[in-house]
């Protein structure tokens, strides 16, 4: 009886461990490939986040020279107007770019703010044009401009901004979701090989099948190893989308927040005299500014410099501010614009100026510099796991045969 | 191998890989803004309204001056003025943007006008010949006339308004005014080949009117005789002009001073030739309990009617730049009787 069925049992054990080592070669492997898609796609939608805040900084860095070139009057600077139409020119590119390959939902948004920027552009002019002339109504124009891009087009860029924050935490999610199909995968096959070795051992009092014992080793090695190193990889994704990731997603907010500013700065001395609400503005970008720079540095010493960098900014505003406030609007105006013919006694015009740009260009090197880490930490990441995969396929076949030789052995015994 | 080592093996190796599985992803946060307190007040209910009693008087009746007036840098101790002789400079709330009457240059970046030139006189009185350099200008709205003279000068309000505005009975329960300073009367601007010929036309054809929040102009255009208008409403004059060449307005209502102001900015548009259809006496706003105060600027008002300096400002921005044509007119003359 037992002699009988041994070798239909030796058979069903071999068909049965083939089946489940190619199981595991297709389903383990196929895990792996949808982690590093994963993260792959987490980097592509991190990078679009940054273009996108890119075309953010662009859109107030326009509007800060726009309402500063104003203050000038007639005068306005050739080298100003050239640097507004610059940024204009990238924001439109940029958001061409993140326009594409987007569904009708996510397009909705992008689409807005570009409409928005024309009108922008369309009511910019019509400021320059009337304040050129001397007509007060260049002024209204400007407001309008401003109010624009605050009601509306950067309103809509948040949008666009959040779903690709979103985007990159689903991608996240979804590589660290994937890594359950290689450890089910590895273990119903341990499972399956430790059980032949057990049955085996019974059934023909041998201490071990060579063969079968490699396989198992081999899955326990390969599962260990691939264990370890998908972990090593999503931890290293992890801290990148934790540590320069986020650091950078903030230091390109304190941009933004900084170069809004500027503009609020120069529309309280457009409303000469009456900056109150535009001050207020001035406050609230700048402790948006603030809190973002804080965060940066929490979550990378790369974004640490831009924290100090803000201050000198913050004191030559408020000298300019009290100026204004006392009623010297002429000096506080040419210090807003940098000039240098202005009573030292009275403040340091080349503050302001200086200052800004130089909390600018820490900002600037911490966005790039945080970017470059995070994107290089996140293909670094996801660059084992092609390796892994192949092992993976090639183990999975490796025990099949392996399963084949060692239960050969025994049914060989009984021709 | 024997049976429970196997297991023990097994075990450890379901453990780790369980742990393995299960990674968390860490996530992107949300965009940060920092909340600030907001430092601005709230608006006032509704503003309070004359009985029909008092709106039987002429509220045009200011506080006559008394005797002669002081000397500059000579204020009566104690006094409103000699506050302000003290700190320095007379902070005045202006329209910036009012052409002819309160408007910033923006070649000089001065502030310049009408207005600006009465003010120029009240300052010369408290401080002497050099006065007019020790004017504080804030730039206000239509609608912060009344607040910034509710509120005192050190949290951000102001001595004295010369902003376009028309005496009235319901703003005297807020404000004083002095006498009466210039005639203005309120009318419409068009688009030049339009048609409309006054503001009939504009009820007739139900047309969009263009009028700032806060003005007697917008209370006017809202009185049931004007009903069938279409009233586009903003926060600031100078928004009328550009509402209109965005064909968001048909037409704009103002006081024909701020509308020749704007047609000299846009040369496609024109004040209609039908006379004003109100009376709009402008009054320098002062605050309700600087009686002193009202009273000097009224003894500044008439010095400068008498010297023929009235007529020099008025020439200089109603004539001069053609906005009005000659003669130049009398100035208004003023009435007193209110208490001082």
């Amino acid at each position: 009886m037992q002699t009988q069925s041994t070798p239909v049992l030796l058979r069903a054990a071999t068909v049965a461990t083939v089946i489940v080592a190619l199981l595991f070669a297709l389903l383990a492997s196929m895990g792996v490939q949808r982690r590093q898609r994963g993260l792959d796609d987490a980097g592509d939608a991190a990078r679009r986040l940054i273009q996108v805040q890119e075309v953010r900084v662009a859109i107030v860095a326009a509007d800060s020279i726009a309402s500063t070139n104003y203050l000038r009057g007639g005068l306005e600077l050739a080298s100003a107007r050239q640097a507004f139409d610059d940024n204009i020119q990238r924001a439109s590119a940029g958001l061409a770019k993140a326009g594409e390959g987007l569904d009708d939902a996510a397009a909705r948004p992008v689409a807005q703010a570009n409409s928005d920027l024309s009108a922008y552009t369309g009511l910019i002019e019509q400021a320059r044009a009337n304040n050129r002339q001397g007509f007060p109504v260049g002024a209204a124009y400007q407001r309008q401009a401003n109010a624009l891009l605050t009601s509306s087009a950067l309103p809509a860029l948040d949008q666009v901004e959040a779903s690709l924050r979103d985007q990159v935490n689903q991608r996240m999610a979804t590589a660290g979701r994937s890594g359950v199909w290689f450890s089910v995968a590895a273990l119903v096959l341990l499972a399956v090989l430790l059980g032949g070795l057990a049955w085996h051992a019974r059934r023909f009092k041998r201490l071990l099948n060579i063969p079968l014992a490699a396989a198992t080793a081999l899955v326990a090695v390969v599962g260990i190893y691939g264990l370890v190193g998908q972990a090593s990889s999503i931890s290293k994704a992890n801290d990148a989308v934790r540590g320069p990731l986020q650091a950078a997603d903030l230091a390109a907010q304190t941009r933004a927040a900084l170069f809004d500013g500027r503009s609020q700065e120069a529309l309280t001395l457009i409303n000469r005299g009456n900056g109150a609400a535009f001050e207020a503005n001035w406050q609230q970008a700048m402790a948006t500014a603030d809190l973002a720079a804080d965060q940066a540095c929490r979550r990378s010493p790369l974004g640490c410099d831009l924290q100090g960098a803000l201050d000198p900014y913050r004191s030559a505003h408020q000298a300019m501010r009290t100026l204004d406030d006392q009623g010297d609007w002429d000096t506080a105006v040419a210090a807003a614009l940098g000039a240098t013919n202005v009573d030292s006694t009275k403040i340091d015009s080349t503050e302001i100026v200086g200052s800004f740009d130089a909390a600018d260009q820490q900002a600037q090197r911490a966005v790039e510099s945080n970017v470059e880490r995070a994107t290089s930490a996140l293909s670094d990441a996801a660059a084992p796991l092609g390796a892994l995969r192949w092992l993976t396929l090639v183990a999975g076949l490796a025990v099949a045969v392996l399963a084949v030789i060692g239960f050969g052995q025994r049914s060989r015994e009984y021709r | 191998m024997n049976a429970p080592r196997i297991h023990r093996i097994a075990l450890t190796i379901v453990a780790l890989m369980t742990l393995g599985s299960c990674a968390t992803g860490s996530s992107l946060n949300r965009a940060v803004r920092a909340t600030v307190e907001s430092t601005t007040a709230p608006v006032t209910a509704t503003p309070p309204a004359c009985t029909a009693d008092q709106r039987a008087e002429d509220p045009t009746r200011s506080v006559a001056p008394r005797g002669d007036l002081p000397t500059a840098n000579a204020m009566p101790a104690g006094s409103t003025m000699a506050a302000i002789h003290d700190r320095g400079r007379l902070v005045v709330g202006v329209s910036g943007d009012t052409l002819l009457f309160g408007a910033r240059n923006p070649l000089s970046g001065a502030i310049e006008g009408f207005d600006i030139d009465i003010l120029k006189e009240v300052a010369k009185a408290i401080f002497g010949a050099d006065g007019d350099n020790k004017i504080e200008y804030r730039v206000i709205t239509y609608a912060q006339r009344l607040p910034k003279l509710e509120t005192p000068v050190e949290s951000g309000g102001v001595d004295i308004v010369a902003h376009t505005m028309t005496i009235n009975c319901n703003r005297w329960l807020r404000i004083a005014f002095s006498s009466n300073y210039y005639d203005a009367g309120q009318t419409v601007l068009v688009r030049k080949g339009s048609g409309y010929t006054g503001v009939e036309d504009l009820v007739a054809a139900k047309a969009r009117v263009c009028a700032p929040s806060g003005s007697t102009n917008i209370d006017e255009i809202r009185k049931p005789i004007y009903d069938g208008i279409e009233v586009v409403e903003v926060p600031d004059v100078s928004d009328c002009l550009v509402s209109m060449q965005q064909g968001k307005a048909d037409a704009i209502t103002g006081d024909d001073t701020v509308l020749a102001g704007f047609a000299a900015q846009d040369p496609t548009t024109e004040v209609v030739a039908q006379k004003a259809f109100t009376a709009e006496p402008y009054g320098l706003g002062i605050p309700l309990q600087h009686t002193d105060m009202v009273s000097f600027v009224n003894g500044v008002l008439e010095k400068i009617r008498g010297n023929g300096r009235w007529k020099e400002i008025y020439q200089r921005w109603l004539i001069d730049t053609n906005a009005l044509p000659p003669p130049i007119p009398d100035p208004p003359q003023p009435v007193y009787g209110r208490d001082g």
